[in-house]
């Protein structure tokens, strides 16, 4: 109980009208929005032509003259029944976040899109008029200096699938999670036209590239905190969808055109870099969750939350179906070409949250250690391939193995891969929902290289990615 | 209630977004900054007056705080020694941030009045060393020592067993006894 109850309450009315009148323009760094627009955005050097438009943009953006050009247009049709699927009409908005651009001009937003297969997807762009979108400098739309809004029931991942074209120049500024997941990213080297860099393969100076940290932790986030220089700032995250942003000048030496992504459940992900906290507030208290630290560390945390509910499914053995799975291997004159799996899929694929996963043994170079033993021998865990789409309970699935994924498989730094010949490998099939479920394993099968067959050399650049879909 | 419990850098970084905090803020720093300007000014209207506008301007500044550069008291308490040097200078009691946030005129009661005059007493130190306590033990302590409660009702409120009340107090009164020796 307080001495002065009045001077409580009327303090509390202050803060809520301070917070009700402040959603846009109140906290953190959005006052300093304005200095920074006006100071930083005269003193951008003018040392060519492109420099001198993209200038040009910045400034006229900030007086809020700029042109609207084209609107940007996906470079191919979603398919709604496969990978995060197509945009549901309707279903995307523009959030009331809103950050300045360390050089001013127009401010950073984000805008989710839900998809057709369960998914919510992230695009951070450049905001001008309540629409999102990319600006036409540094290689994009030609340098025509223009705003070019992104129409509102556009898939985000088909504009830029995350393709990095060259060290320097643009990534994606999407990122795609299941619905009813919490994540907090980075895309780090992002142009700052917000937009890949259309023909454009030029060095692009680190200090025009930006690094885009940004997350949905949930209705139970109330603030994130993190460094700014040597200061600590904290700011309100957007509700309901736990959003914040934050965008900065890429560093003059770091690493640009990667990024990454922490998924979890709501209230449990704790704080990623360059985050020092996460403030929840969890069953009607308020906590914290700062950065994973190692084992014996020890995180700075006032507060700290109890400890996140990690699933249990993962220590389960998996159930086995023992269905059987096709194999045909493609053989011509001696050289195997390739191999054929099919199987009827027992469980329907009806969004991003199912999906079924093939996979066969990895394989490693070997160390000293493992002289002694065959290369075929020294399996690394498994090399997964997702189907990452729509499958109706019963269909027959199909999918292509070339030679060398089964018997030649790669092994090393992707930059200097050396093949390993083995004589078999065991496919296996699983489904698996994502959900926490554990894997059902839908049936195994060993192939093995027929005697007096080997398998047909591998052009450089004609093997697939192991990876396979995302995940 | 639960906010009570946090603590004062907790409650000033939650409060950018929630009032609530804000308000817990207060309740957890009103006694040492009363007693602080009852200290400054021998006067207990004039204390709750520079107190207002105190926590005022900390609303106006709660998203610049650093939690870096130092504890929230330390950050409020350098609040209110520029809110007392302004008022000096200005030869009355600064107002403008209540104005800005449309905050009323403060009203103080004999009873009010009483309790500030009885702060001074206690101390500035005594008052921060109890608003340093783990919230439950400061609770405990303020409800049978400041407010007079019995081990029954603070149990009600707390929502525990008297034994754990007793234990609680016993503890807390422990440790301002072994900070306040430590201090002199």
């Amino acid at each position: 109980m307080s001495i002065l109850e009045q001077l409580e309450r009327d303090l509390l009315e202050a803060a809520n009208r301070r917070l009700a009148g402040g959603v846009e323009g109140a906290p953190g760094p959005q006052g300093q929005r304005r200095r920074g627009r006006m100071t930083r955005g005269w003193r951008l050097p003018l040392i060519a032509c492109g420099a001198l438009l993209a200038s040009a943009t910045i400034a006229l953006a900030a007086t809020g003259v700029i042109l609207t050009g084209a609107p940007v247009r996906p470079e191919e049709q979603p398919n709604p029944d496969v990978g995060q699927g197509a945009p549901v009409p309707g279903a995307s908005r523009l959030l009331s976040l809103r950050v300045p651009d360390p050089e001013g001009g127009l401010e950073w937003g984000m805008k989710v899109v839900r998809t057709t297969r369960g998914e919510l997807c992230i695009q951070i762009g450049r905001v001008q008029d309540g629409q999102l979108g990319q600006l036409g400098i540094d290689g994009v739309f030609h340098d025509d200096g223009r705003f070019h809004p992104m129409p509102s029931d556009i898939l985000p991942g088909s504009i830029r699938q995350g393709v990095s074209r060259g060290e320097n120049d643009a990534t994606a500024t999407v990122s795609c999670a299941l619905t009813g997941q919490v994540v907090a990213g980075e895309h780090r080297g992002v142009d700052r036209s917000a937009g890949g860099a259309d023909g454009h393969e030029g060095a692009q100076p680190r200090s025009e590239l930006r690094d885009v940290y940004y997350g949905l932790l949930g209705s139970s986030a109330v603030s994130v905190s993190y460094k700014a220089g040597k200061a600590l700032r904290t700011v309100a995250v957007s509700q309901p969808l736990g959003a914040y942003l934050i965008v900065r000048k890429a560093e003059p030496r770091e690493q640009v055109g990667v990024g990454g992504e922490s998924i979890g459940s709501e209230g449990d992900l704790p704080a990623r870099a360059p985050l020092t906290a996460i403030t929840y507030r969890l069953e009607g208290k308020l906590c914290e969750r700062g950065p994973v630290v190692a084992p014996g560390g020890h995180a700075q945390i006032a507060d700290p939350c109890p400890a996140p509910h990690w699933p249990v499914a993962g220590d389960l053995p998996p159930r086995e179906l023992h269905k059987p799975l096709g194999v045909r291997l493609e053989v011509s004159h001696s050289l195997i070409a390739g191999a054929r799996l099919s199987f009827k899929a027992p469980f329907a694929v009806e969004s991003a949250e199912q999906d079924y996963t093939i996979r066969i043994p990895g394989v490693s170079c070997g160390r000293q250690t493992f002289a002694h033993r065959r290369p075929e021998e020294i399996a690394t865990g498994y090399d997964e391939i997702t189907l990452g789409r729509d499958v109706t309970k019963g269909a027959t699935v199909t999918h292509q193995f070339s030679a060398g994924e089964l018997f030649a498989p790669l092994c090393g730094w992707p930059s200097h891969p050396r093949e390993v010949s083995r004589r078999s490998a065991t496919i296996e099939v699983l489904y698996r929902s994502y959900e926490g479920a554990v894997p059902v394993i839908v049936g195994k099968a060993l192939v093995r290289e027929p005697p007096g067959t080997r398998p047909a050399p591998q052009r450089p650049g004609n093997r697939r990615s192991r990876k396979g879909h995302r995940r | 209630m639960e906010r009570d419990k946090l603590s004062g850098e907790t409650l000033l970084v939650a409060a950018c977004s929630d009032p609530e905090s804000f308000a817990a803020f207060y309740r957890l720093l009103e006694r040492p900054v009363l007693g602080f300007f009852m200290k400054a000014t021998g006067s207990p209207e004039l204390a709750a007056d520079l107190a207002a506008e105190t926590f005022a301007r900390a609303l106006e500044s709660v998203d610049g705080y650093d939690r870096a550069k130092g504890r929230a008291d330390q950050w409020l308490f350098g609040i209110a020694r520029n809110v007392l040097g302004s008022s000096y200078r200005a030869g009355c009691v600064e107002a403008r941030a209540r104005e800005r946030l449309g905050m009323g005129i403060l009203v103080v009661d004999d009873h009010a009045a009483h309790t500030i005059a009885r702060l001074s007493e206690c101390g500035e130190e005594a008052a921060l060393a109890l608003a340093a306590l783990p919230g439950e033990q400061r609770r405990a302590i303020e409800a049978r020592v400041v407010e007079g409660l019995d081990y029954g009702e603070i149990a009600g409120e707390l929502r525990c067993s008297q034994a754990v009340v007793r234990q609680r107090v016993s503890r807390g009164l422990s440790t301002l006894r072994a900070r306040l020796a430590g201090g002199r």
